[in-house]
């Protein structure tokens, strides 16, 4: 845990460089928006090309870092939101049904706790596994 | 006036743009040119190098996630890195295949050899540490030791690619490194589910043979390898699996000889169940069945079933849960979980269908018992 913490920090702050780019592009691109509109009102058609085109371009660019962008973001968390593994603990006797983490030393087939529902039976773990979300399981 | 008509070119400069981009456009096509491969295997130099980085990584947190484990044990030994690196660098020396006869024995002579030689070395690592960690860590290291030869395999390739330039080996190995990086991936997120203790996708064989086997009295069959006879709609089923719940594939061959020559070959049927590797696009924790002896590795187990299963003329079904690579060495997954349910009415059928009361069969479930109890 210790180890994996400065390095999210890290990952952030380059996040946020590059999102502050992105946000700097966009903003000089409106602005030769702006201007183009400008021109074409004055009627000077070769400045509003090139005006124009640096506009489109800049959107163009910012456009495309940003999805890049959302892409990457979603890519790490999905690195580093490791799916739960847990354990299926059971009752015997009435059926009762529990999911808990994953502990140290479990086991299946291992013996845990009085039942809490029957007090007749213990539990017993017959089952641990990951728990798979939505989007890994399409992709499988 | 705007800041546009202030950088709008002028003739002049405008002209030296113009003589640039003549000069400059030939210039392109001549470097692409001459220098156009050179370039395309600095991009596959670099692309490798950044793999070989991560490699590393990986190679080293799995270590360290061993280290923390086996230092969790108690005291360990003041020399446990120096051995953990040998142990990480051990190899075998296969048996000369020229004379092919009796080249299993010699084959499984040699794992068991080596099998040992790494509990050992645990052992001395971790004096306290009991049966089920031994074979824990040992599992954990064979993680890291295989992490460790990705590493240096590619390593190997990428220098010698450096080295003679040769375009062709640096190609085959950049276009094989996604397949390798995808392994290597899936062993060390191995290494944390192996350090927990949890049961792995291959585990799904074993599980079954858990499930059917729990509550009965259990035997030791072979090493590693423990049985249970457990009655069935009129039939004695006995049941086989690794020992768990320590990390270990025990020894299924020498446990099916040994159950047959018990009864001289007086079995009606062997079922073997395991996990199997799956197509890109299947479905894991379906469960398919067929014909024949269902275990991989390196193929001793196998030839012994089979050898034994044509001495007495017994029938032998396969059930396998198929799984993917990467999911038969993480913890297991919900799906493999429905896979083994799914197994077991399969057996059940299986032996409602093909065989009769009175009938003694053995159903063996393969695969590491990481996690799994009986
Ligand atoms: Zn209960």
């Amino acid at each position: 845990m210790t180890e994996q913490q400065p390095q999210k920090k890290k990952g952030i702050n380059t996040f946020s460089t590059f999102y502050l780019i992105i946000l700097l592009i966009f903003v000089v691109s409106m602005w030769f928006l702006f201007r183009a509109i400008i021109f074409y009102q004055e009627g000077l058609m070769d400045e509003f090309m090139t005006s124009t085109l640096i506009a489109a371009m800049g959107l163009a660019t910012s456009g495309y870092m940003l999805f890049q962008m959302r892409r990457r973001t979603e890519a790490i968390t999905a690195m580093v939101q490791k799916s739960e593994v847990v354990s299926v603990l059971e009752c015997a006797k009435c059926g009762f049904k529990n999911l808990r983490k994953f502990l140290k030393g479990d086991h299946v087939f291992k013996v845990v706790e009085l039942c809490p529902r029957c007090s007749a039976d213990s539990l017993m773990i017959t089952a641990i596994y990951q728990q798979e979300d939505e989007k890994a399981k399409s992709q499988a | 006036m705007s800041f546009i008509s202030q950088i709008a070119p002028t003739d002049q400069v405008s002209q030296l743009i113009n003589l640039l981009f003549q000069v400059a456009y030939p210039l392109f096509f001549i470097i692409f040119l001459l220098y156009g491969n050179k370039l395309q295997v600095r991009t596959w130099l670099w692309d490798i190098e950044k793999s070989l980085n991560k490699l590393k990584i990986m190679r080293d947190k799995t270590k360290q996630i061993t280290i923390d484990t086996l230092k969790d044990t108690g005291k360990t030994s003041d020399d446990m890195m120096a051995r953990l690196d040998r142990m990480m660098e051990f190899f075998l020396i296969e048996p000369v295949s020229l004379d092919p006869a009796g080249i299993v024995g010699k084959l499984d002579h040699l794992i068991t050899l080596e099998e040992e030689r790494f509990k050992e070395d645990i052992r001395l690592i971790t004096p306290s540490a009991n049966d089920i960690q031994i074979n824990n860590y040992s599992l954990s290291v064979e993680v890291a030791a295989a992490l460790n030869t990705f590493y240096r395999v590619v390593r190997h390739y990428y220098v010698q690619g450096k080295r003679t330039k040769s375009i062709y080996s640096i190609m085959q190995l950049q276009m094989s490194m996604p397949l390798i990086m995808e392994m290597a991936e899936s062993y060390s997120k191995a290494a944390e589910a192996i350090a927990a203790g949890q049961p792995i996708g291959d585990a799904a064989g074993a599980m079954v043979a858990g499930k059917l086997m729990h509550g009965m009295p259990t035997r030791k069959v072979a090493k590693d390898t423990v049985m249970a006879e457990v009655p069935m709609d009129g039939r004695a089923l006995l049941v086989l699996k690794a020992e768990g719940p320590g990390g270990t594939v025990g020894k299924p061959g020498d446990g099916i000889v040994n159950l047959i020559e018990e009864r001289n070959g007086k079995i009606a049927m062997l079922i073997m169940i395991d996990a199997g590797l799956k197509l890109e696009g299947e479905k894991s924790g379906e469960a398919f069945e067929g014909i024949g002896a269902a275990i991989g590795g390196p193929g001793v187990d196998k030839f012994k079933i089979e050898e034994v299963l044509t001495k007495y003329k017994i029938p032998v079904n396969a059930v396998v849960i198929k799984e993917s690579m990467v999911e038969s060495i993480s913890a297991m997954k919900k799906s493999l979980i429905d896979g083994v349910d799914d197994s077991i009415k399969r057996v059940r059928r299986l032996i409602a269908e093909k065989t009769k009361e009175g009938d003694t069969i053995i159903v063996a479930g393969i695969g590491n018992t990481l996690g799994v109890a009986q």
